[in-house]
């Protein structure tokens, strides 16, 4: 298949590293080349991340060049522009709307950007941005743990994607615990819902 | 499963799981480290399949100690392996270093994780140039599977030479996770055997005398049989080549690709140190024009211009000139250095929209909401508001972050208390240096007999969260937990620092915060060394509490003092009304923050 790349951002904590890892995972299974590039170590906790999967017989690095994005994942809204580069023009962007707030801000050292700024700033990119109030949701249904299970499922609609509905469930059904299963597919599926509002 | 015998079935593994994978196949019996990003999770892989595979693991104190086990493993004639961030190998270089002169006996692989770009380490040290100091090989994968396949080689390669093996990963291989298809895993039940042999296993001047020769020998054998390596691969086309390195084939691979250049010979090279000089010389030969390409420092670069420069090849060879000596490599670097180097206008574009830095607000890594390494900075900031804080290395290192500010040095493992020994000597002010537990047991012991020994003014505060906590919660000596995760008996900090002969020793919980400011004023006119255990567990280990706090709207009068001193990251200042709330869904309960409060507008659920 043709290079498919999807850029996954946000801040240590919020489930990032399994969203990638449930994708490639799907890849994999499919019989398809995949590599997941990521960091660890230092952000763990509060900072900010950002981890690759690029799909694609030729594809070797782990990191998408700049510009060559496909589709955006961002956990977090401000996130989305710390990595905006890396999308191209036209691309897909899951926006979770909802904010949190970095320290440096609580201590009156810098401003968080409303929303609508952010928007007008990936706008600079694409239109095609998918508000979704990510967290609401799935705190909603029980927990904020869950949050990469609702933007997985809006990801699944987007026009192009290489995986369907079912593949990522299958995916999910292979690396989260039995216990687990069904509350992260019922967070799947409002996400999945969340992008057809 | 990481375990399973089932050759062909293929898993999605990252490059540090590869690694165990790879020596699992090779029939592994001994396998040590000592955390640090980016090869942490090689060890916690090990250690959670040890009991399964039925190796022997070891979270060991520090890397020598790691390369110490592997290299008594190795001389009991089982197979070893031993893995360590690239700082760590500064520590174990001692025996390393003299390690290949008697040579090892069963195969010995040393995995390295470089950090080019820094993500999570004090320094961008090439590993390379330690596989040249200590003449030993050097092998870089480019991917999850060639890192499983070249472990097993490195195991094969080790017991050929009787040297050590270096696998040198970088993040960006350590953390890239691919799929990965298994071979049949080999037998690992063989019987320990030393065999006693003076020469070889005490270097003693005279036997160091005599093995020096026996080593160059090994050597010079080893590079002349890399020749052939299934890890070098040539390809012969056009007269522009570029010999490329390890993993950074992937961007060359990318940037050909993405341009459609298809007439550029390649050599490939996954074995780096010894150079194969032979397949160098037959492809500067082939070419007119070569780029080396090579993360970090110009180590290809420098012999490729050696081997042209004595066999009289009339090539012309770039390198460093055309690509950066800092910083990991990617794609769109490589696309404009072999733009520059083809002299031909790229045909491709990897710049993004520009990202609006300017209404971007920082983010940086901070300590966890709940952690006790906060409250102890706050503590030692309200005695000591102006004191000198040489600090060490792990999460309470974050505590350089405003508003903490509460770091002023950090240099490497257990270097807090060596640099605030000496600078109690030299300055008047108060010296008040934080380091770990995990790092007081790794490098901060002989520091502290140090500073006893040499009776300097020094306030040591153990930050004890009783785990090795940024590198993901290992266990370490003080936790009563070993290597395995089973039982032990803890190792107290505060009675090696009594039986050293500190007598001010003072244990505090710094989630009681006005007991630990009292704890440490007391302290603060005492002029010898002192030494304060600010004891609470990670809040990682301890979890969520069943109640949260809460800030109670009216009693909060909008002073900041929580938001701009304190700074948990669940305090969320709301602007519009000029008052502190607190996000539950980060917030942990631990409290600290309650007696920081000066309305006492902060309040546990359910308490009036």
């Amino acid at each position: 298949m043709k290079e498919y790349n999807i850029v996954l951002c946000g801040v240590g904590g919020q489930g990032t590293i399994l969203a990638s890892k449930i994708i490639a995972q799907t890849a994999i299974r499919l019989g398809i080349n995949c590599r997941v590039g990521e960091t660890h170590g230092m952000s763990q906790r509060g900072g900010s991340v950002v981890s690759h999967v690029r799909i694609g017989d030729q594809v070797f690095g782990a990191i998408t060049p700049e510009n060559q994005g496909q589709l955006m994942l961002a956990f977090e809204p401000v996130e989305s522009l710390r990595y905006m580069n890396f999308l191209q023009h036209g691309g897909w962007v899951v926006l979770n709307t909802h904010p949190i707030v970095p320290t440096s801000v609580n201590a009156g050292l810098a401003k968080y950007p409303e929303l609508s700024l952010i928007e007008s700033e990936l706008r600079k990119v694409t239109n095609h941005i998918v508000p979704i109030p990510a967290s609401e949701i799935a705190t909603e249904i029980g927990s904020i743990i869950s949050l990469n299970m609702v933007i997985l499922g809006a990801a699944s609609c987007i026009p192009g994607y290489p995986f369907s509905e079912q593949e990522i469930k299958q995916s999910i059904r292979e690396l989260v615990k039995p216990a687990y299963f069904e509350a992260n597919i019922q967070a799947f599926e409002k996400g999945v819902k969340a992008f057809n509002q | 499963m990481l375990t399973d015998n089932k050759p062909g079935q293929k898993e999605l593994l990252m490059g540090n799981h590869a690694v165990v994978r790879g020596a699992i196949e090779a029939g592994v019996q001994v396998a040590a480290t000592y955390p640090g990003t980016p090869a942490s999770e090689i060890g916690d892989t090990f250690s959670k399949v040890a009991k399964k595979v039925g190796y022997y693991f070891e979270y060991a104190t520090n890397e020598k100690l790691a390369f110490e086990t592997a290299l008594a493993g190795s001389w009991s004639n089982l197979r070893s392996i031993v893995s360590m961030k690239h700082v760590g190998l500064n520590v174990a270089a001692d025996t390393l270093m003299s390690s290949t002169y008697g040579g090892i006996v069963a195969g010995m692989v040393l995995v390295i994780g470089d950090d080019p770009s820094l993500f999570s380490s004090q320094n961008e040290q090439d590993s390379r140039n330690y596989a040249i100091f200590a003449n030993i090989p050097c092998l870089e994968p480019t991917c999850p599977q060639d890192t499983k396949e070249m472990v097993k080689y490195a195991f094969d390669l080790s017991e050929e030479f009787h040297l050590p093996v270096m696998i040198r990963l970088t993040t960006r291989t350590a953390h890239c996770s691919g799929s990965v298809e298994y071979s049949p895993i080999k037998d690992n039940t063989k019987h320990p055997l030393f065999t006693k042999d003076k020469l070889r296993k005490a270097v003693l001047p005279a036997h160091a005398y005599q093995l020096h020769p026996d080593l160059i020998k090994r050597f010079q054998a080893l590079e002349a049989s890399l020749e052939t390596s299934p890890w070098i691969k040539s390809e012969l086309t056009g007269k522009n080549g570029i010999i490329v390195n390890g993993l950074t084939m992937n961007y060359v691979k990318e940037v050909l690709q993405y341009e459609n250049l298809d007439n550029i010979s390649l050599l490939w090279l996954g074995v780096t140190n010894p150079l194969p000089r032979k397949s160098i010389e037959t492809f500067l030969k082939h070419c007119d024009k070569v780029l080396v390409v090579e993360e970090l420092d110009p180590i290809t670069e420098k012999t490729v211009k050696a081997i042209a420069f004595d066999h009289h090849i009339p090539v012309e060879i770039h390198g460093k000139d055309l690509i950066p000596s800092m910083y990991e490599l990617n794609t769109s670097i490589l696309k404009k250095a072999i733009a520059t180097f083809l002299n031909r206008p790229s045909t491709v574009s990897f710049e993004g929209v520009p990202v609006p830095t300017s209404i971007i607000p920082p983010r940086y890594p901070v300590l966890c909401p709940g952690c006790p390494h906060r409250a102890t900075f706050y503590a030692i900031k309200k005695v000591f508001p102006k004191a000198v804080y040489p600090s060490d290395i792990g999460c309470y290192t974050l505590g350089i972050q405003p508003p903490l500010n509460a770091v002023d040095t950090c240099v490497c493992m257990g270097a807090s208390i060596g640099l605030g020994a000496a600078f109690s000597k030299f300055l008047p002010e108060k010296v008040v240096c934080t380091i770990g537990d995990s790092t007081f047991f790794h490098t901060g012991l002989p520091a502290l007999a140090n500073a006893v020994y040499n009776q300097s003014k020094l306030t040591v505060v153990l930050v004890d969260n009783s785990i090795t906590a940024m590198t993901g919660q290992q266990p370490c000596p003080s936790c009563g937990l070993n290597s395995m995760n089973e039982p032990s008996v803890p190792i107290l900090p505060e009675k090696i620092a009594e039986a050293m002969g500190v007598e001010m020793i003072r244990i505090v919980n710094p989630l009681h915060v006005q007991e630990t400011i009292s704890t440490i004023k007391e302290v603060s006119a005492y002029d010898k060394t002192s030494f304060i255990v600010s004891r609470s567990p990670c809040c990682m280990i301890e979890g969520k509490k069943d109640t949260l706090v809460f800030v109670d709207q009216d009693k909060c009068n909008g002073c900041t003092i929580c938001v701009k001193t304190f700074g948990c990251p669940p305090l969320t200042w709301n602007d519009a009304k000029k008052k502190t709330t607190i996000d539950e869904s980060l917030c942990n309960g631990c409290g600290a923050c309650i007696e920081i409060c000066p309305q006492k507008a902060i309040m546990r659920k359910g308490s009036k």
